[in-house]
């Protein structure tokens, strides 16, 4: 199991921290929340991602992909993580990219995996009914008739749903209430009759949207998988992206933390650096040791989605939990001591702060996490 | 000084516990698919961080009650 780069991870992590501090600071995320951008990204700088590799980092060759693993996709998103930068990234390079790789036929995933690798096909998953992550809670319904589906009920917390192309839309089609067996999942054109999106404006000043389906008609071809079995690839797509956020949660984390620490050097109070008092250095040293923890968990979770993933399902669960805590502990603390500044919106530090809060809840918060896990190792 | 620190302690407490109940409905700052009540949740936990900066900071509380209030060594 590998926990430091190799030569190619680093040579990716310095092009996407150089590519990000030029055309993606914590300023432009600014700059899309103030103009209340329509899409919320910007998608000149999605197509150069895309053109950089960024969109196909974790496909196979044979779909046009860069094939560099989760190690590699890790890299990047802390990168994004540190300059928050907003982008489809997430939502199709890893989670739709993720539930086509798992679960689609080969026909889908012919047609449709070049798309997200060249960045024209973007996607999000619409999972969650209700205010906290609960996948197996799912009432919206398909019902099939002759050679489609039809489609009712209701979304929310859809990460990038109204800017993207399809959706893949978690339904339930067998099962009881909050079953695992009777689960589909559905590829459906955002612009379909009777899909009604509504963009939902957040802290994190990043893309999220609510949805309601009224009688959807979608074509029987556009199961991904098996019919009533969509919990086998779910599953596994849900814990590829908890260990992924939680890699671009490490980097807001590492940078908002950063910053801090060159304050505490800085900033003069009763004639001496604020750095230099006791009761901040312990605050300060506690943190780095959190940091050095987590990053190990990240890095041993990212590995084990490439090299061990029967492994993955209590090792994604153990990153964001620790992540969940790094996060909502790095961004209080960052905040406190940077003091009165802090919470002005002039400085950058309260956009780190807003992006955990949101972060903290996709896939699973704290709770849902150490509760998978204990469950997981069989308490 | 302790009532300060443990005042504003608890209401950023309060505000953390309130965030974490509410789940992805805590985090919306403005516009539709909200309720008021929700986003004025959020708005009054970013408000609770200043709590304990404005008026003398919570480490500037702790001091005090470290020095005034249990006369300890001042190093």
């Amino acid at each position: 199991m590998a926990l430091v780069l190799n030569e190619e991870q680093r040579l990716l992590r310095d092009t996407a921290k150089d590519f990000l501090g030029k055309h993606a600071p914590v300023a432009a995320l600014r700059q899309l929340r103030d103009a209340h951008d329509p899409i919320g990204y910007s998608p000149e700088l999605w197509q150069q991602m895309a053109e950089m590799g960024w969109a196909s980092i974790i496909l196979p060759e044979a779909y046009g992909g860069l094939d560099f693993g989760f190690l590699g996709l890790g890299v990047v998103l802390e990168e994004c993580g540190r300059t928050l930068a907003a982008s489809p990234l997430f939502a199709t390079a890893v989670v739709g990219a993720s539930a086509l790789l798992l679960g689609g036929n080969e026909e889908q995933k012919h047609a449709l995996l070049p798309c997200v690798a060249d960045g024209s096909l973007t996607l999000a998953l619409a999972l969650e009914e209700t205010h906290h992550h609960n996948p197996t809670f799912i009432t919206t319904t398909a019902k099939i008739q002759s050679e489609h589906f039809v489609l009712n009920g209701s979304k929310c917390f859809v990460l990038d749903g109204h800017s993207a192309d399809k959706l893949i839309v978690v339904v339930r089609t067998g099962g009881t209430e909050r079953s695992t067996a009777g689960l589909t999942l559905l590829l459906v054109d955002r612009d379909t009759p009777g899909v009604n999106c509504r963009r939902t404006l957040m802290a994190d000043s990043r893309n999220a949207a609510n949805f309601r389906f009224d009688n959807v008609v979608v074509p029987a071809e556009n199961v991904l998988g098996a019919i009533n079995q969509g919990w086998s690839i779910l599953e596994p797509v849900l814990d590829r992206g908890r260990v992924a956020i939680a890699a671009e949660m490490m980097g807001s984390a590492l940078e908002a933390f950063e910053r801090t620490v060159t304050y505490l050097k800085e900033r003069e109070q009763f004639g001496a650096l604020i750095g230099s008092f006791q009761a901040l250095q312990h605050r300060a040293a506690h943190m780095q040791a959190d940091i050095e923890l987590c990053r190990s968990v990240v890095l041993q979770a990212l590995s084990t989605v490439d090299d061990a993933p029967h492994q993955l399902p209590p090792l994604a669960s153990l990153a964001k939990a620790k992540l969940n805590e790094l996060a909502k502990l790095v961004t209080n603390e960052a905040v406190q001591m940077h003091g009165g500044i802090g919470v002005t919106d002039a400085l950058e530090i309260g956009f780190f702060l807003k992006r955990a809060r949101v972060a903290m809840q996709i896939f699973g918060d704290t709770g849902y996490h150490k509760d998978r896990y204990a469950t997981l190792s069989g308490y | 000084m302790v009532m300060k620190y443990v005042g504003t302690e608890a209401e950023k407490a309060k505000s953390e516990l309130l965030l974490s109940i509410l789940g992805t409905r805590g985090v919306g700052w403005e516009g539709k698919g909200f309720t008021l009540q929700e986003i004025d949740t959020l708005r009054l936990w970013a408000m609770s961080k200043a709590l304990t900066i404005a008026g003398g900071s919570s480490e500037i509380q702790l001091n005090l009650i470290a020095q005034k209030v249990l006369e300890l060594p001042q190093s």
